[in-house]
């Protein structure tokens, strides 16, 4: 008689390590190569960027854009309220990542296909760092990105955007930008 | 009786303390913006013992929680919500967190820069004290919180100094919620009945009334004085979709229910064009009628 066993698993993290996954997809999905997403994972950890984006341009031009933020002060007051430990075996959460990075990133990348772009992602550091030119520009040189430096226009002035909250993380927001 | 929508009531908002607004095709009574107005910025000043909370209690249909966010949406507020719904759980505590996570999101948004409330719709549905209440852990954790941040709402033990948020809670029974937190300093509560003259300034902007049809909307609100604001609203638009629903053919319906959004269009203009040659008095008589003969 054949038996039946239920395997079931909680995958349980620090609630950092979580917000870390979530930028480590969302740079995976994006087509950013292991070697580069080191050294901004490792900024992340440490909580010096307050957020990536990733965009696509044409033209000279941007014309979509998907930005991850995190709010490094609430990620501190839900850890102190609610515990260190986060459940990521939570519904629609796929290898780590949260249904919304999920979507969004790999949104972005499946229109890079189609249009044979290549995504490129800007960086914005914490508000602590911004405040401190030298540190800011140290930190920039460290991860390959230029300080001071802008990213193109948006086609056609301002873009239409919406702005989505990653559900279980509400630290981490996702901001979606097309023009 | 004919009403037209107007669509000259598309300009922008302008509010002054006693004054409401009136946005789109539909009007806030100044009296409710009032009220709204005095809770957020007691708390957004943080002003010494003005309360936290703010509890608008009333008949169902009378547009408390439709006026309330409509209002902070005009203001640009961001609304932190949690539903009745949210506020049970299987499993016990999470929906004091829940409550907990939302103040805390809220109070970022402030500090941010970006003003902020939290809404709790319905409260009195979950969180009333009924007489088969058995006061569950979720129920007393819930209550707990709220008591903590009406009494101190800058700082969580566990958390440390937080940004004050002005909340709101909804409700149809006024005699429901816990005594201890709705009392003076910890809770304002705002009773919304609106008067004569405030449902026909509401009704008149729903229905799209110009001034010239200024009595009709009073023969109508004074025919059916105690129908809340919903049975107006719900008479604007039940009898253009009824007209339209029964002259639609089968393949249109086909159509639509397997969601082809030209077909949609089509009908949602013919629902606004039947909408606009509504005859009000007949449509509310109907209405009444039937919900007479269903009863």
């Amino acid at each position: 008689m054949p038996s039946t066993y239920t395997n079931t698993h909680t995958y349980t993290k620090s609630r950092t390590e979580v917000v870390r996954d979530q930028f480590e997809l969302f740079l995976r999905y994006t087509g950013m190569q292991l070697a580069d997403r080191e050294g901004l994972l490792a900024s992340i950890a440490r909580g010096d960027l307050a957020a990536i984006g990733a965009y696509l341009e044409r033209d000279g031009f941007r014309f979509m854009e998907v930005e991850l933020e995190v709010d490094w002060e609430l990620h501190a007051q839900l850890k102190r309220a609610e515990g260190d430990m986060f459940d990521t075996d939570q519904p629609g959460w796929e290898e780590k990542a949260s249904p919304e990075v999920n979507q969004y990133a790999r949104q972005i990348a499946r229109i890079a296909k189609q249009e044979g772009l290549k995504v490129r992602h800007w960086i914005r550091v914490n508000r602590d760092i911004r405040s401190d030119p030298t540190r800011h520009k140290a930190l920039c040189d460290s991860l390959g990105y230029s300080f001071g430096s802008t990213v193109p226009p948006w086609q056609g002035g301002t873009p239409k955007e919406r702005e989505i909250s990653v559900l279980d993380l509400p630290e981490t927001k996702i901001y979606e930008r097309q023009a | 009786m004919v009403f037209g929508r107007s669509l000259s009531q598309t300009d922008a908002p302008a509010m002054t303390a006693t004054a409401g607004w009136r946005p789109g095709s539909v009007t806030i009574p100044p009296r409710f913006v009032h009220h709204v107005n005095t809770h957020l910025l007691g708390n957004l000043l943080d002003v010494s013992d003005y309360p936290l909370i703010m509890w608008i209690v009333g008949r169902p249909g009378m547009g408390k929680t439709w006026q309330l966010r409509k209002h902070l949406e005009l203001l640009d507020f961001e609304v932190f919500s949690v539903s009745a719904a949210d506020l049970e759980s299987k499993d016990a505590g999470e929906p004091a967190k829940l409550l907990q996570r939302r103040y805390l999101e809220a109070g970022r948004s402030l500090a941010n820069g970006k003003p902020a409330s939290l809404v709790v719709d319905d409260i009195d549905t979950t969180v009333g004290e009924w007489e088969t209440h058995t006061g569950t852990v979720n129920h007393e954790g819930i209550l707990a919180f709220l008591m903590h941040i009406a009494d101190r709402p800058t700082a969580i033990e566990s958390v440390g100094s937080v940004r004050r948020v002005p909340v709101f809670f909804t409700g149809n029974d006024a005699n429901r919620l816990y005594a201890p937190l709705v009392r003076h300093g910890r809770t304002v509560k705002f009773p919304w009945n609106p008067k004569r003259d405030e449902k026909l300034d509401v009704v008149s902007s729903i229905l799209g009334a110009q001034d010239s049809q200024k009595e009709d909307v009073e023969r109508l609100v004074d025919k059916y004085p105690d129908e809340p604001i919903s049975f107006f609203s719900q008479l604007a638009v039940a009898r253009a979709v009824g007209i339209v629903s029964a002259s639609a053919s089968a393949a249109t319906f086909t159509a639509v229910l397997r969601g082809d959004e030209s077909h949609a269009a089509d009908l949602r203009q013919s629902i606004r064009s039947a909408q606009a040659g509504t005859d009000w008095l007949a449509a509310a008589a109907e209405l009444a009628t039937e919900e007479k003969s269903d009863a």
